[in-house]
């Protein structure tokens, strides 16, 4: 006998070159085909959706929906409170502990993203020594 | 069969048109079968997995990609039909290697009757041990010929995860061949 290398080789050679055998008959594919018809097909627009936004288009569509929605968050959670300002010494304006604390909301999880938190909080930060700026400027003057 | 003809079948079977659909069962139904019967090594049950792998098709025929192939598309519901099957039936053969595979390899011309017993009994022998998955790549990559990316696309597998499977199978039934 072969060495059992060449063996399987063999064999799996010999396998692929012998298809199993089946002439499927009219009336055996009639059948199948009856009971094919009979199936009722699935429709949901899902999967239809789910197969456009694999598409590039698609995809664009999706980033822009979800910008959208993005900002339309942001405005919805806007704190309209401004924060309270204290002039120290040198002139410079500082907001309070507390004021940086932004209002409470409804929502519990509306503040859930930190680098929005963050990056409003310096946005307030900012604002606030600009103004600071501009009122010592105007006294200057 | 020609890309813009299947092409069109696809297309019409997907606004429910019967003929057309039949005609890609009628090209496409014996290849299945081949697969199948490697897989279950049964005719029964071969041909039951083709009627619902055709008739799952037919169903999810909305969702199929017209830019997939759409023989590795059949490919993978059939797979995985017969991964449930073989998952599910647990039958244990008593077919013995030694005596089966010098007679499978001296038949130059075997007799149509013939051929199928001879591969039910020579895969059922040789495959007997290893696991559903391991069958199911060593079946498609050895002995229906797919290369190793189309594996994955047909039994959505990691390619890594196909050598090894294929690799551990081959030395499982290299070690069998072994001891003739």
């Amino acid at each position: 006998m072969k060495s059992d290398h060449d063996l399987l080789d063999a064999l799996t050679q010999k396998i692929r070159e012998t298809p199993p055998r089946w002439e499927p008959s009219e009336a055996w594919t009639d059948q199948m085909m009856e009971r094919i018809i009979s199936c009722p097909r699935e429709n949901h627009p899902l999967p239809r959706i789910l197969l456009w936004l694999r598409t590039s288009s698609g995809i664009a569509a999706g980033l822009l929906i979800g910008m959208l929605l993005w900002n339309h968050a942001l405005e919805e959670y806007r704190p309209e409170t401004t924060p309270e300002m204290t002039e120290t010494t040198t002139g410079a304006v500082i907001l309070s502990q507390e004021t940086l604390s932004l209002p409470a909301t409804s929502h519990p999880g509306a503040y859930s993203s930190e680098g929005f938190l963050n990056s409003y909080l310096n946005h307030l930060r900012r604002n606030t020594q600009k103004n600071a700026q501009n009122r010592q400027r105007y006294e200057n003057f | 069969m020609d890309p813009s003809r299947l092409t069109e079948l696809i297309e019409a079977s997907r606004k429910n048109d019967h003929n057309a659909f039949r005609a890609l069962v009628e090209q496409f139904q014996k290849m299945i079968f081949g697969l199948c019967f490697r897989m279950l090594c049964n005719e029964e049950d071969a041909r039951d997995a083709v009627q619902e792998t055709f008739i799952r098709a037919w169903m999810k025929m909305d969702q199929f990609d017209i830019k997939r192939d759409f023989r590795t598309w059949l490919y993978s519901i059939a797979s995985h039909l017969c991964l449930d099957q073989l998952k599910s039936a647990k039958t244990q053969r008593t077919m013995s290697l030694e005596n089966i595979v010098p007679e499978f390899l001296g038949r130059e011309h075997p007799e149509q009757d013939l051929i199928n017993r001879d591969l039910r009994e020579v895969i059922g022998s040789l495959t007997e041990g290893l696991s559903a998955k391991q069958k199911l790549v060593f079946v498609l990559r050895n002995l229906e010929g797919l290369e190793v990316p189309e594996v994955s696309r047909v039994t959505g597998m990691n390619p890594a995860i196909i050598k090894s499977n294929l690799f551990l199978a081959r030395q499982f039934m290299r070690n069998k061949l072994n001891h003739l």
